[in-house]
């Protein structure tokens, strides 16, 4: 098979490279404070079989490299870390990570297509929806992308690469070794067992978090002006917020009315922004990685300043009275602004104020005695600061608040509630922190705050479209993945070529399932989605499902068959299958995690890694089944 | 879908080599003072380009058995496929001079233009079904998995009933599949899915005597797809939404807390009209393939016939 890419080899246990022993290991002093945890955990998945002096699975391998080489590449989808042993390395973020192209699909401009095929084709955006960009939210990428942070200097003892190790995102930065290296690069399920393990786990997850709220701080334009003292101080006041923080709940970030304080930074994940409307929820945005939101009190835009009801012909009758929600005034016990029982010219419920999208409504209740606005009748009017209402003898003026009636300083309130749709990661950033890190610069808050205006203007310009077809594909959880087998039920005569290929290529079992949901015309099929947060390979016992140095996941030969990975995927596409012999028996593997005999092997999509694209889409004779990232394409595509 | 604008240069080439060649026969027949004829070396030539041409849309079918090989997108051989054979319609017409000639090539060429025909006829099917099928059966599943859906529907409709009605003794296909899809159940690997079932009422209420009088004469043989009685409940066509006229007439009389058990009787006759639909429009999408695959390769046995005797006389006498 001339065409065919060589593919790699199936019998490779583990990582490439020479093993480090569990020993050895324990003689570094990162895992010296868990040794005891940390070898079993390590000797039930990777212990070496009897009649092998190296163990079944290389899950943490031991790499040498000459001075000027590159240790990662930003951009790659690896998913190991790297703990730097000997020499020196500097890791960098390069101008402009290059995005890879999927396999299965060119884009074509088709714009002069005849209008009889209009409805027939598939249109494509021109700004090439194939590919996959670094930082995903497209439209914040560009405003991302405004500078590099520094070249960092690691020492041995650094951990580098846990990024795309935990949240399996391409690398950021590429590390390249100053002086002769050695270092020890780790399968995730080795770090996930460093991270749980006692204080060396502390000491990672905080060397974790730290460079994390380090690079975003670093990457957004809020803060290019800033220097490195500035940022530091920074660093040490942010926070990195996760599904399962304290100040989290529920997946809610902040809730729209609450008083304002930190803004966020979007590392991860998918973030909803929404308003209460009615008795339901208006979306107002979706946001991904390197949005910000959150940034009512950098901008000091006070809330609308709520309106006030003051009688002025019987002031010492009727305090003033904040117009929030829904105040009704009348004679009655439960009306919020009572008129004296006697006074029965004023009706029992006689008119109403009520907030309806950010605007007060003054509406009569059919009163026998009318409400006067301004001198005139009304049924129901917008009110504003200075109208006069009149009551029967009652005379109320509106007047914008000075402050609560309490005489606490008004806060700023939140605009709109801020919540995850997945896992996320997110810095949260304290104002206040920002103007002392700022210190006397003024020049450096000004800028930050140009620039938080400008991210505003882009969201509000931005944020008006599509929002139902992104609603959509939120609905259908499209939004995460990165590349999607889509069938055009149109073109598609079902004819199942696309099945039988997939099933030809991978030893007779197909790994997709021609059914799903629908979106439009195009059938989302039951296949793996490429996520950008891969539920899938969190906890994974040995490391086997996993990101190489590309976009798909892979289930590697030395899968023990556990099923965790199968029943975490949200769509169903990871199967469970028999196999001939089971290589790993002697490997023993976690008690827990293998319920069942080893001889299952799970399986999934891998994008027919050693082919040149997918045998799905190669094998459809009527240009039906296209590989995409679903969001770009289907939210150009006609999908009618 | 098969024919878009992905074909514009098959279709403009195939156009412009059928001028070309109806002019070069025009020319050829009016020099001919006999006629053309299929041994002359230019009908000869026809018909070489036009069996060429038949062989290459032939091979659509080997290209299928090896589907993971790069020997060209099968999207590229179904093009060829279409346009080549349509170019062989003219070749082969202008080989044999419009006329039927001997026995055997009367039989081919009439076997010819009936492959012909019946691709076209498919070419058409399969251009315009996908769009209906995807309109008119949005709850469209795995064909294959049809006759399965059907049992499990009619496993499901029983359930609801029996949940109110009581166990039905009449249902006996129903209660045994449920028996076994339980046991077999309890035999899968821990990945497996499993259904949890209401169990048929102990002590039904007498009006839910007429729940079940409907299932057992309207909704079970319905289910069961008694051809007789399937289009009397719920017709091709009829509004989707409407509960059927024997299912509506339960709901006057029927508890409030029937009302969800009905709109699920409902919502499975529904199904299982989609699905009978969708292996309807199955069948005539794929069926002309049952006429049109033997025919074609019958017609490659009768063309080698053909040519082994044409050759024979041409070369030999």
């Amino acid at each position: 098979m001339a065409s065919q890419v060589e593919q790699q080899s199936d019998d490779r246990q583990g990582l490439d490279g020479s093993w480090v022993p569990l020993e050895e290991l324990l003689k570094l002093p990162l895992f010296g404070s868990s040794k005891r945890a940390f070898k079993i955990r390590i000797n039930a998945n990777f212990a070496p079989r009897p009649d092998q002096a190296e163990p079944g699975i290389k899950a943490a391998v031991r790499r040498e490299y000459k001075a000027g080489e590159i240790i990662c590449q930003a951009g790659e989808y690896g998913s190991t870390a790297f703990l730097l042993l000997e020499g020196a390395a500097t890791a960098f973020v390069p101008e402009q990570a290059q995005a890879k192209d999927i396999p299965g699909r060119s884009s074509r401009s088709f714009d002069w297509m005849i209008d009889a095929f209009r409805r027939r084709t598939r249109t494509l955006r021109s700004d090439e929806p194939d590919k996959v960009e670094i930082g995903e939210a497209g439209r914040y990428a560009t405003l991302l992308a405004t500078g590099s942070p520094p070249p960092q200097a690691l020492v041995p003892g650094d951990f580098f690469g846990i990024d795309a190790c935990i949240n399996f995102y391409p690398r950021e930065a590429t590390v390249r070794a100053d002086a002769p290296c050695v270092v020890v690069e780790m399968l995730r399920s080795v770090l996930d067992t460093i991270r749980e393990s006692g204080t060396s786990g502390e000491k990672v997850e905080e060397n974790y978090r730290t460079s994390a709220i380090r690079n975003q701080l670093r990457l957004s334009p809020l803060f290019r002006d800033f220097d490195d003292n500035a940022i530091e101080t920074l660093v040490s006041r942010c926070e990195l917020l996760e599904p399962d923080s304290d100040k989290v709940k529920d997946g809610v970030l902040c809730q729209e009315g609450e008083a304002a304080e930190a803004f966020y930074l979007v590392r991860a994940g998918t973030i909803k922004l929404s308003r209460q409307h009615g008795g339901g929820e208006r979306i107002l945005e979706y946001l991904g990685r390197g949005a910000v939101f959150g940034l009512e009190k950098v901008l000091e835009r006070r809330r609308q300043r709520p309106l006030v009801l003051a009688c002025v012909s019987h002031p010492d009758q009727f305090p003033p009275t904040l117009l929030r929600n829904v105040i009704t005034l009348g004679r009655t016990d439960a009306c919020d602004v009572k008129f004296p029982r006697e006074e029965t010219a004023v009706g029992r419920r006689h008119c109403r104020f009520e907030e309806r999208d950010g605007k007060i409504v003054l509406t009569d209740l059919e009163s026998a005695n009318f409400t006067i606005h301004n001198g005139e009748r009304i049924q129901s009017v917008v009110v504003k600061a200075g109208d006069r209402i009149t009551i029967v003898g009652y005379e109320f003026v509106l007047s914008h608040e000075t402050s609560d009636p309490t005489g606490a300083t008004s806060p700023i309130l939140r605009i709109a509630t801020a919540s995850g749709l997945d896992s996320f990661e997110v810095v949260a950033v304290d104002p206040q922190a920002v103007h002392e890190a700022a210190g006397s610069n003024a020049d450096w808050m000004g800028s930050l705050q140009a620039s938080a205006q400008a991210l505003e203007v882009a969201v509000a310009r931005e944020g008006t479209g599509n929002r139902e077809i992104v609603k959509e594909l939120v609905d259908l959880s499209l939004v995460n993945s990165q590349n999607t087998l889509l069938i055009d039920l149109d073109r598609c005569t079902r004819c199942d070529e696309c099945v039988k290929a997939c099933a030809d290529a991978h030893d007779g079992v197909s790994r997709f399932t021609r059914d799903g949901p629908r979106f439009g015309r195009y059938l989302v099929t039951m296949a793996c989605r490429s996520c950008t947060d891969p539920k899938c390979m969190i906890g994974c016992p040995v490391g086997s499902i996993r990101r190489r140095n590309s976009l798909e996941v892979h289930i590697e030969d030395w899968c023990i068959g556990c099923e965790r990975c199968a029943n975490q995927c949200p769509f169903g596409v990871i199967n469970m299958v028999e196999r001939d012999a089971a290589p790993m028996a002697a490997a023993g593997g976690d008690a827990k995690a293998t319920p069942v005999p080893l001889a299952w092997k799970a399986t999934s999509c891998d994008l027919c890694s050693g082919y040149e694209s997918p045998n799905c889409v190669y094998a459809c004779p009527h240009d039906a089944a296209i590989r995409v990232n679903p969001t770009a394409f289907l939210s150009a595509a006609d999908t009618r | 879908m098969l024919i878009n604008r992905d074909h514009r240069v098959w279709a403009a080439a195939s156009a412009v080599i059928t001028v070309l060649a109806t002019i070069s026969y025009v020319v050829y027949s009016s020099t001919r003072p006999y006629g053309p004829s299929g041994g002359s070396w230019v009908g000869l030539g026809y018909g070489v380009i036009g069996t060429a041409f038949m062989l290459l849309a032939g091979l659509l079918s080997v290209r299928k058995r090896f589907r993971t090989r790069r020997i060209g997108s099968a999207q590229l051989w179904m093009k060829a496929h279409i346009w080549l054979s349509l170019l062989a319609i003219p070749f082969i017409l202008f080989h044999a001079g419009f006329r039927f000639g001997g026995p055997l090539s009367a039989a081919l060429l009439v076997l010819f233009l009936v492959v012909s025909v019946s691709g076209l006829v498919g070419l058409a099917i399969q251009q315009a079904l996908p769009s209906v099928m995807t309109t008119r059966v949005p709850l469209e599943a795995l064909h294959s998995q049809l006759e399965d859906l059907h049992r499990g529907l009619a496993m499901n409709a029983y359930e609801t009933v029996a949940s109110v009605a009581g166990a039905m003794p009449e249902a006996l296909e129903e209660s045994q599949w449920i028996e076994e899809q339980t046991a077999a159940q309890a035999l899968r690997p821990g990945n497996w899915k499993r259904t949890t079932r209401e169990q048929p009422a102990a002590s039904p209420s007498p009006e839910s005597a007429k729940l079940r009088q409907v299932y057992l004469d309207h909704i079970r043989p319905y289910l069961l797809r008694d051809g007789m009685l399937r289009n009397g409940l719920l017709k091709n066509g009829a509004s989707r939404n409407a509960r059927p006229p024997a299912i509506a007439a339960l709901l006057p009389d029927a508890p409030a807390d029937w009302v969800p058990h009905i709109d699920g009787l409902t919502a499975m006759c529904e199904e299982s009209r989609q699905f009978e639909l969708q292996a309807r429009l199955h069948r005539r999408m794929h069926g002309w393939l049952f006429v049109h695959a033997p025919l074609a390769l019958a017609v490659f046995v009768l063309a080698a016939f053909h040519i082994w005797f044409a050759l024979s006389y041409k070369l030999g006498g």
